[in-house]
């Protein structure tokens, strides 16, 4: 489907010309974003921040003196506290996501209080992955032409409704490739698969986590990669659906993650 | 008088005793083309001394007309072909049937429009379009591929969905809300190559008509408009072949007599060929190098008189659409249509017309390698029985009434997976519903200057098992699912809708109508994104998904000058809208078997003013058309709940259309179109997630694009139609018409080369890391050339 996006797009730049505008726009007041994926791995963080004006350069501020706590279903308060103030990165490391639980957030930051809620199943692990060499499209016989994909193979849990995503890191580093599944069409198989987006030479090292997440956290990224694109395939701009209360941007996830690792060959 | 037309049934003499005891007499017939016998639509048929007395053919070609018994001069008239008189002794009923010759050696008119001179002052219909295919040959389009979807957005009150998309809004409804007829059958997805070509061979078409307004009773479905395109009927007089090579695309038409004079048939086929083409770009980019890009169209169609009251057509539309890179990936579209058709006039006064039609839209996609193929469709399928009487009651009184059955089937994703692959994706389960419609409608003259139609049209809905039906809350989670086995009811939605409309002629020159309808629609298409994509998907309405309602008012000055050389039309609309859709933000709308869990309801509100000035006569002729308009949108949970401009929201509105005939052999035209850029989301602010940056949106279509605007040029030329020969029997040079036609067309899509946006985008710049505003333009300044012929 991308490709075949890919290519319409190309056949529409022989015709088509872009060129830099300028476009005043209504600069809106300054939002807190809450970045929060912890998970059953080491070295649990949430980030705080602000948005900040589109042409002005990339660079945000940082919330700092946030009070965050996150709450589980015992009722056991972990309180994240910022590592190095003025970073607005809150950490706690004893901090662990566990099966079957309920986590609570509280952000109290700029006297503004937010909260958000995110429960766990049961983990669903990878069964293997693998990597394998394909023709591509482009192969013929004179020319042979072939890739190296990553298939990844999981048993969906068939008692429970469940939302997946998958990261890939090549060599240390994280392909930003946004791979989400749900067990709609699939519920109970053995699924199997390759990473399209991402393609591996002999030699690489890949590890592929395998992040068990919930269905508030599916809409959220499922809905960044829909309204974030500059297709005109994608749907209307907005801003992803986030599950936290008290209107700050971002998402507040607790995940459970399975990650395997191999060498391309 | 024409004895062997005599026909007397005793079983309607029922229908005889209501109107006799004045003694009056009905004169019936069909008007036909003599040069090719194609049924004369809407030709006019007066009496002479009679101002106001008259009768219009209807879209098969047959009038009714009754009077008092007495003697007449009848004038049949229809634009573009000669007038003919005919005496007629009414003291019975009579049957004529009448072939009009084509005005051959006026050929310095163009006729933008078909149709008698003062139609638009006369009829009290309201918010009609029609165009004559034939007379909008020398449009300029883009790469010289006529379009009547396109010309048609030339016309006030219907707007272009954009370049690259063929869909149009019309009086501010979405590109879902116009019902598309093919010789009766729905057409879902009317564009080819994602909307740069509609699916309509303009070669195979006849004409087509837009109801902007308050559509007539018969039609129903659709909230905004209906659109009535006819295929030709095929040259019933002699074999004829036309055809066309263009620059992207090869048409051929055959058209001939079955029996002379009794039937005919057409067969039409278009096929582009982008992809022939690239091949030769390999050194550029291998992989467009093994890829398929192309669509064709078959339109074919016949039909057969059997006696003088029986006629029988059959006709049908495949058309598809081929994506392929290699042997790894396929994606293929397109609609299929047929229709079945049987014309049976019971009575002088009593016509029949009854379908059978059937209508498929599906898409395929299929990648993988052989035995590991994974095929995913989807598609929509309808049975349609359609039953439809015209009742000439007197020559007050036009009764139509009659009623339609549709069965629809919704394949909303089908999944095939190769038997290598280790896993089965289970398919999205199927919809089935039934939609039927009863409808009567009287268009009345009260006195002579007013003339009111009036309808009623009952409609019902109801979706039906097999089927797992799921119940959502308010966050659209799945809260309960129900199974329902064949032909069970699950939900049932019943619309009345009134239909209004009144002509009041202020002179013979100009008159005042108005109209009311109330329109209801069962199906509605999902599309999420800017462009249409060919996996939009059609939902029925269910137990989540309420029918859409509109009412809309409308009221309107018509005036003529010149002796209706010059067409003056002003009408002022007001439309509200219930049960409207939107997404809730980012939703995921293909392949989802929850997807009306990812829908929000709402409401809406659309109105304007259109002006319309033509000059229909002479060397030069064309319109102006200028609409001024708004079109907003509810919604609970978009906006924060205020009214917020609707995609097709456009304030201006403006086209020009010229066409200058020099003389028998070149004609000129050009094409000029300006609207105010559709309304518009843009950032507000940006931040960053996962190292990303994102951006931040405060207000839903707060901004505008830029104004588009575009000039078209184009230029036919015609090679000689008459050469000199010697009469053999006088020996003097004559001029005799040439059996082999053709003309050269040259256009000019976008002459100043104007760059008009199609989307801006933000991005950083990677060099500065500076965010910057980027604007895509599709087409800058494109010539084509065509050639076409016919003999």
């Amino acid at each position: 489907m991308k490709k075949y996006l890919y290519t319409i797009t190309f056949v529409l730049s022989i015709v088509s010309c872009e060129k830099v505008i300028e476009l005043p726009l209504n600069e809106a007041d300054q939002k807190i974003v809450i970045e929060a994926p912890l998970s059953n791995l080491d070295s649990n963080y949430i980030l705080i921040s602000k948005t900040g004006s589109v042409y002005e350069n990339s660079i945000f501020d940082k919330v700092s003196g946030a009070i965050v706590t996150v709450t589980d279903k015992n009722n056991t308060v972990y309180t994240f506290q910022e590592s190095i103030i003025g970073s607005g990165k809150y950490v706690d490391t004893t901090f662990r996501v566990e099966e079957n639980n309920i986590y609570k957030l509280k952000v109290i930051a700029e006297g503004q209080t937010f909260t958000s809620e995110c429960i766990t199943q049961t983990l669903t692990p990878l069964n293997y992955i693998f990597p394998i060499t394909v023709e591509t499209p482009l192969s013929t016989p004179e020319n042979p032409d072939s890739v190296k994909l990553m298939f990844f193979s999981f048993t969906d849990n068939a008692s429970e409704t469940n939302y997946y995503r998958f990261k890939v890191y090549k060599n240390g580093k994280y392909t930003k490739e946004l791979y989400l599944g749900d067990d709609k069409l699939i519920n109970g198989e053995v699924f199997e698969q390759p990473f399209y987006g991402d393609t591996f030479d002999s030699g690489d090292s890949v590890l592929v986590q395998m992040l068990n997440i919930d269905k508030a956290n599916y809409a959220y990224f499922y809905s960044l990669a829909n309204t974030q694109s500059d297709s005109p395939f994608s749907a209307t701009p907005a801003n992803p659906v986030t599950n936290i209360n008290g209107g700050a941007l971002g998402y507040f996830g607790s995940y459970l993650i399975d990650e395997k690792f191999v060498v391309v060959p | 008088m024409m004895p062997q037309f005599k026909i007397i049934f005793s079983f309607l003499l029922l229908f005889y005793t209501m109107v006799s005891f004045s003694q009056q007499y009905t004169i019936s017939g069909s008007l036909t083309d003599a040069s090719n016998g194609e049924d004369l639509i809407g030709a006019r048929v007066m009496v002479e001394g009679k101002p106001g007395v008259g009768a219009l053919t209807n879209i098969y070609g047959f009038y009714s007309l009754t009077l008092d018994k007495g003697e007449y001069t009848l004038v049949y008239q229809s634009i573009g072909y000669e007038t003919k008189k005919v005496k007629i002794i009414l003291d019975d009923n009579i049957v004529k049937n009448l072939e009009l010759e084509p005005k051959s050696k006026v050929l310095n008119t163009v006729e933008v429009t078909g149709e008698k001179l003062d139609g638009n002052i006369r009829s009290a219909e309201m918010g009609v379009d029609k165009i004559k295919v034939k007379d909008v040959d020398a449009v300029p389009v883009l790469f010289g591929e006529k379009d009547i979807l396109k010309t048609m957005q030339l016309l006030p009150g219907v707007k272009s969905a954009g370049e690259g998309n063929a869909g149009f809004y019309v009086r501010g409804g979405g590109a879902d809300q116009n019902l598309i007829l093919l010789d009766g059958a729905p057409v879902y997805n009317a564009s080819h190559l994602l909307g740069f070509f509609s699916v309509f061979n303009s070669d195979a078409l006849k004409d087509v008509k837009l109801y902007k307004g308050a559509a007539p009773a018969q039609f129903g479905g659709r909230l905004s408009s209906v659109m009535d395109i006819k295929m030709k009927e095929g040259n019933s007089k002699k074999l004829s072949v036309s055809g066309g090579l263009g620059l992207i695309s090869s048409r051929l038409t055959v058209e001939a007599p079955i029996v002379k004079n009794k039937g005919s048939f057409i067969v039409s086929g278009r096929r582009t060929y982008v992809d022939v083409f690239l091949p030769l770009m390999k050194n550029k980019n291998v992989g467009l190098s093994k890829s398929t890009l192309y669509f064709y169209d078959l339109n074919a169609k016949a039909n057969y008189r059997i006696g003088d009251k029986d006629r029988i057509f059959v006709s049908g539309y495949f058309g598809r659409d081929i994506f392929g890179m290699a042997d790894q990936f396929k994606f293929d579209w397109g609609n299929a249509t047929a229709t079945a058709r049987w014309n049976h006039i019971f009575s002088k006064k009593l016509f029949s017309n009854t379908s059978f039609i059937f209508s498929n839209y599906n898409y395929k996609i299929t990648f993988g390698a052989v035995g590991s193929k994974i095929q995913i469709g989807s598609q929509i399928q309808d049975l349609n029985l359609k039953q439809d009487f015209n009742y000439y009651l007197n020559n007050k009184n036009t009764l139509n009434f009659g009623g339609n059955i549709i069965h629809h089937t919704f394949k909303p994703g089908e999944i095939d997976t190769g038997e290598d692959i280790p896993f089965v994706l289970n398919d999205i389960s199927n919809r089935y519903s039934i939609e039927s419609a009863l409808y009567l409608s009287n268009e009345q003259k009260i006195k002579q200057r007013l003339t009111l139609i009036y309808g009623l049209r009952y409609s019902n809905f109801t979706q039906i098992g097999p089927g797992d039906i799921y119940s959502y809350n308010i966050n659209g989670d799945v809260t309960d699912t129900t199974t329902y086995s064949s032909w069970e009811k699950i939900t049932s939605y019943n619309g009345l809708s009134p239909r209004f409309s009144f002509n009041f002629m202020i002179n013979e020159v100009s008159s005042v109508k108005a109209s009311f309808s109330r329109t209801y629609q069962f199906l509605h298409l999902l599309s999420n994104s800017t462009a249409s994509t060919p996996t939009d998907v059609w939902i029925p309405s269910s137990n989540n998904v309420k029918p859409q309602i509109a009412n809309q008012y409308t009221i309107g000055y018509f005036r003529n000058f010149k002796d209706n050389l010059i067409e003056l039309s002003t009408e002022l609309y007001y439309k509200s809208m219930i049960n409207s859709i939107d997404y809730r933000d980012g939703a995921e709308v293909t392949l989802n078997p929850t997807v009306e869990s990812e829908l929000l309801f709402g409401i809406g509100r659309a109105y304007g003013v259109e002006f319309l000035v033509k000059k229909r006569r002479g060397k030069f002729t064309g319109w102006v058309s200028y609409t001024l308009s708004k079109t907003e949108k509810q919604f609970d949970d978009i906006n924060n709940g205020s009214w917020f401009p609707a995609k097709q929201d456009r304030t201006h509105d403006v086209s020009i259309v010229t066409i200058y005939k020099l003389n028998d052999r070149l004609t000129f035209s050009a094409t000029w179109v300006y609207y105010t850029g559709n309304a518009v989301t843009f950032p507000a602010g940006k931040y960053m997630i996962e190292g990303e940056i994102v951006s931040y949106y405060t207000e839903r279509n707060g901004y505008r694009m830029p104004d588009y605007h575009r000039l078209d040029l184009g230029i036919t030329l015609y090679n000689k139609k008459y050469k000199t020969s010697i009469d053999p029997k006088s020996g003097k040079e004559i001029q005799v018409k040439k059996k082999f036609e053709s003309s050269w067309n040259f256009s000019v899509y976008n002459a100043y080369s104007r760059e008009n946006a199609y989307s801006i985008t933000f991005d950083e710049n990677k060099e500065t890391g500076q965010t910057e505003a980027t604007q895509l333009s599709l087409f800058k300044i494109i010539p084509s050339i065509t050639y076409n012929f016919k003999f």
